[in-house]
């Protein structure tokens, strides 16, 4: 069901523009609040029913998730998943809202509307592709195969989170460094931290899209959603209470690395933590443009944060440039380091030395060893941590997320 | 022998950087908008109300028994429900149950929590032994996993 224009009863569609909802027949433009909606409470009874049911084979698995909407402006069968709230009519083109999937106690309080608009969006996209060492040439100039705004849901969460946590680090005594050990303990609050609310998309993708300016947020209209898709929230306490607990740790270890003046190379080995989550959450809708083109016969996914127009994509690689280049300066380094070492060396295995120097000059090389291994793992880490997080924009799931709806 | 040990400290040191350069540019180039929202978004307060600096191992293992606290979460949703707005009733039920259960230590120390100063070597190691002698008698969560020895104390610098 849409709303409909007063002037010639055509489908209105939200301008993220103009921020008003626009009339693509007669160029007619209303605000959303101004729009006098009909009693939306028999529209909350047309319910999307299970395809199971409608076509009468309850037994079929691969209808499991897929529920029958009928378009109200041309009647259609409108295919919807379970969890879709808005949608666009694959027949008319117009859009639709599943009104009884946010009625009453389902109902989010706020939405932020789009304020990028869908051309700004892929602008924004080009730009930031435009810039990469290692991006492929066919992917700064991408076509664009798909674009769709979608609502996101979110559970705006408040919590209280306590922990206790031993650093160790690296103090300097004298010529050497020993390693000590630091405890903290203390407490975080924090409120109006945005959890994504959809099992769909991973909360590592959906935090990435962060920050969103929530002080945009308007109170929540059906009439917001005209025009693009929308998802309800379908997750567990235990999942709010898992990404809360996550993120409010990440938080709390930072605040107690700092804390810890004097030594070096600080990282927390053990902890203690808990968190007290307000049941009470701000359920709200947030905005993001989801832009797909494909490279080599695989989809990849670009977000754009549809408030601040943030870009966050994990953009396939060079691959063999980015090796050669690996190999090739790694390579020129190490025949550099090896004069360094072959030249000084010799000075730390001459037999003819004291007892005490020995030993000094042992630890420096256990030292130097123990730095070189450090370099090389980290070197090492970061490259594959590198590839993971690119990874995961490029994933299958992210692109049926966006993909698997109708229009 | 030196040559050997001169080219393996070499190819860790030169592949080490290598791989950490090129996985900086790799990240700039490709990895657009790997980050998330900042704790001051969230009107965050951290409130650190212990510190204890330079520890032994000993020591250490039995810090997080001393301070850590855990809430309780008995009267809150079942993990297992799906999130929804709470009603009116159910928001004052939460206010009245979360008034009446404060967090609980899950050891407390006699001693101040907040700002625990360096005392002197001396009189560290007679809390030190103290607390072997508690550490027989408590029921903590997480109890320690055998009696520590007695052993010399590093002389603190």
């Amino acid at each position: 069901m849409a709303t409909l224009c007063k002037n010639c009863s055509h489908a209105l569609v939200f301008n993220p523009a103009t921020q008003l909802l626009e009339c693509s027949a007669c160029g007619s433009m209303f605000r959303p609040e101004e729009v006098e909606a009909e009693s939306k409470e028999y529209r909350e009874d047309l319910k999307a029913e299970a395809a199971g049911e409608v076509y009468g084979d309850k037994e079929d698995k691969s209808l499991m998730d897929c529920y029958v909407y009928t378009c109200s402006e041309c009647g259609g069968e409108i295919i919807v998943n379970g969890t879709e709230a808005s949608t666009t009519c694959v027949y008319c083109g117009n859009p639709n809202v599943v009104f009884s999937r946010i009625s009453r106690q389902k109902r989010p309080e706020f939405i932020m509307p789009f304020s990028v608009s869908k051309e700004r969006a892929i602008e924004l996209a080009r730009n930031a592709v435009k810039k990469g060492v290692f991006v492929p040439r066919e992917i700064k100039n991408f076509s664009v195969d798909c674009c769709r705004g979608i609502y996101l849901p979110y559970w705006i969460v408040k919590a209280k989170y306590a922990d206790s946590v031993v650093i160790k680090g690296q103090v300097k005594s004298g010529k050497n460094s020993v390693t000590k050990y630091f405890g903290r303990s203390g407490t975080l609050d924090f409120d109006n931290l945005p959890i994504d609310a959809s099992k769909a998309l991973s909360d590592e993708s959906s935090a990435k899209l962060e920050p969103y300016n929530l002080f945009k947020m308007k109170p929540f209209d059906e009439d917001y959603l005209s025009g693009f898709y929308s998802n309800v929230s379908d997750v567990t306490y235990s999942d709010v209470r898992s990404a809360a607990l996550l993120r409010a740790q990440e938080f709390f270890n930072e605040e107690a690395i700092n804390d810890v003046k004097n030594a070096s190379a600080k990282e927390v080995i053990s902890s203690c933590p808990s968190i007290k989550v307000d049941p009470d959450m701000v359920y709200a809708m947030l905005p993001a443009w989801f832009i797909t083109f494909n490279y080599k016969g695989k989809h990849n996914t670009i977000l754009v944060n549809g408030d601040s127009g943030k870009v966050v994509c994990g953009l396939p690689w060079k691959k063999v440039l980015f090796y050669c280049l690996l190999i090739g300066v790694g390579i020129a380094l190490t025949v550099a380091a090896y004069f360094v070492f072959k030249a000084t060396l010799p000075v730390f295995f001459s037999g003819s030395r004291s007892s005490s120097s020995s030993r000094s000059e042992g630890r420096i090389i256990a030292l130097l060893i123990a730095g070189i291994v450090a370099l090389f793992s980290t070197g090492i880490r970061k490259v594959i941590k590198v590839i993971k997080s690119i990874n995961l924009t490029q994933d299958k799931e992210m692109f049926n997320f966006m993909k698997k709806r109708q229009g | 022998m030196l040559e050997l040990v001169s080219f393996l400290f070499a190819i860790g040191v030169g592949f080490g950087t290598s791989c950490w350069i090129f996985g900086t540019l790799l990240n700039k180039s490709n990895n657009i908008g790997d980050s998330k929202g900042a704790k001051y978004e969230y009107n965050t307060n951290v409130n650190i109300t212990s510190r204890s600096d330079r520890m032994s191992k000993s020591e250490s293992e039995s810090y997080i028994h001393y301070h850590a606290v855990k809430f309780d979460d008995s009267y809150e949703p079942k993990g297992t429900d799906l999130v929804r707005r709470l009603t009116d009733e159910e928001r004052e039920e939460y206010k009245k149950m979360a008034a009446q259960t404060p967090p609980k230590g899950l050891y407390v120390s006699e001693k101040s929590r907040i700002n625990t100063p360096l005392a002197d070597t001396e009189a560290e190691f007679e809390e030190w032994e103290k607390s072997l002698e508690s550490d027989a008698k408590m029921t903590g969560v997480f109890l320690p996993q055998s009696q520590p020895e007695q052993e010399k104390r590093d002389i603190r610098d």
